[in-house]
């Protein structure tokens, strides 16, 4: 949601490390971050400054999936999901990125709509538009992974009883 | 005859008194002596202070010379059945590395362990002025426990941090300022306020 971008980041842990030289906070034993409605879930986390004073946070699910969360705008209780092995969020950009088994929802009124996997997504939360890559490093190469894409009907199927007829859109 | 003796044994008698009452005087002294003795060890036992300073500095230095800690305050009261004191009102300057000096104040500390544990209580802050990549620290505590030859400071309380523009809070702390290093435990929360835009 737009209004994320003006809110504070919060992020909950079990211990904290901070390096003042090399101006890293290591965050760990359980990281939840909210910003908004933005929220993510790690088991660990990194949070560096770039250069121009914005946060860059990775998130690692050290075994389990790190997760996002987020409301998107627009009318209906629309809200994407994802989840990943390392996830970054850079603040000035506003951009989830999801590395290796990645999977992205969105949900419409608490029900899926469409599911996409892939060894990297990228999400761009402002315009709310993502992209899905078949390498874990973020490029499509020939022969890497497949992304698939499931897309769920809109439509419900009458029931039986009812000849089905399909209309061509 | 008779007069003789009679003398006699009165001078004799007197003498006798006389050695009689130095021996008991050098008794009476020296159970003087041993209660004087007796008398300091009750100070050293009821904890009596042997000095006290008022509005003193202290400078610790490193070996080269440099000076790492200042310590001051009001008032210092020195113990020495364990060779502590008590210092009301500390301000404790910590002068390490490249970092710009910490300043910290508490209501009362305490130095022991031969001077290498100072123990601060009370409303114990933090303060260090941000630098070239050195970003602003003020942290707020109710305990705080320096070790100064080792450079490094913990605590087992509840402690509320701001590093630059984030706050952090956490149940202990440790800090280790050679290497500008710190450790939050206890379920704590990083606020990471917008950049202004």
């Amino acid at each position: 949601e737009k209004a994320d971008s003006y809110k504070p980041m919060l992020i909950d842990y079990g211990s904290l490390d901070i390096d003042d030289v090399k101006q890293v906070t290591i965050l760990s034993g359980g990281v939840k971050l909210t910003r908004g409605t933005l929220a993510m879930t790690a088991a660990r986390a990194y949070v560096k400054q770039t250069p121009e004073g914005f946060k860059h946070v990775t998130l690692f699910g050290d075994g389990k999936k790190a997760t996002f969360r987020q409301k998107r705008d627009g009318a209906g209780d629309l809200w994407v999901e994802g989840d990943a092995e390392r996830i970054e969020y850079d603040e000035q950009a506003e951009m989830v990125k999801m590395f290796s088994k990645a999977s992205i929802r969105r949900i419409e009124g608490g029900k899926q709509n469409d599911e996409v996997q892939g060894e990297f997504i990228s999400y761009d939360s402002r315009k709310e538009f993502f992209s899905v890559r078949n390498s874990a490093s973020g490029e499509s190469k020939p022969g890497g992974g497949r992304g698939t894409m499931v897309i769920q009907p809109s439509r419900t199927e009458p029931p039986a009883t009812a000849p089905a007829t399909q209309e061509k859109k | 005859m008779r007069n003789q003796r009679m003398a006699h044994r009165f001078r004799l008698s007197i003498g006798m008194i006389l050695v009689l009452l130095a021996a008991l005087g050098s008794f009476y002294l020296l159970e003087l002596m041993n209660r004087a003795d007796e008398d300091i060890q009750a100070d050293l036992k009821a904890n009596e202070p042997d000095y006290i300073i008022e509005k003193f500095s202290f400078v610790r230095m490193t070996k080269e010379g440099k000076p790492s800690y200042i310590i001051a305050g009001d008032k210092l009261t020195h113990r020495p059945i364990d060779d502590s004191s008590e210092i009301d009102k500390p301000r404790v300057r910590s002068l390490s590395g490249d970092t710009p000096p910490m300043d910290i104040l508490a209501n009362t500390a305490r130095v022991d362990e031969a001077n290498s544990r100072v123990t601060l209580n009370g409303q114990v802050k933090i303060d260090r002025a941000a630098a070239p990549n050195v970003q602003a620290l003020h942290l707020a505590t109710e305990k705080l426990v320096i070790f100064p030859d080792e450079d490094r400071m913990e605590t087992d309380q509840p402690v509320k941090m701001k590093l630059g523009d984030s706050t952090a809070t956490a149940n202990s702390m440790r800090a280790n300022n050679a290497t500008r290093q710190m450790r939050l435990e206890g379920n704590g929360t990083l606020m990471l306020p917008p950049r202004a835009q």
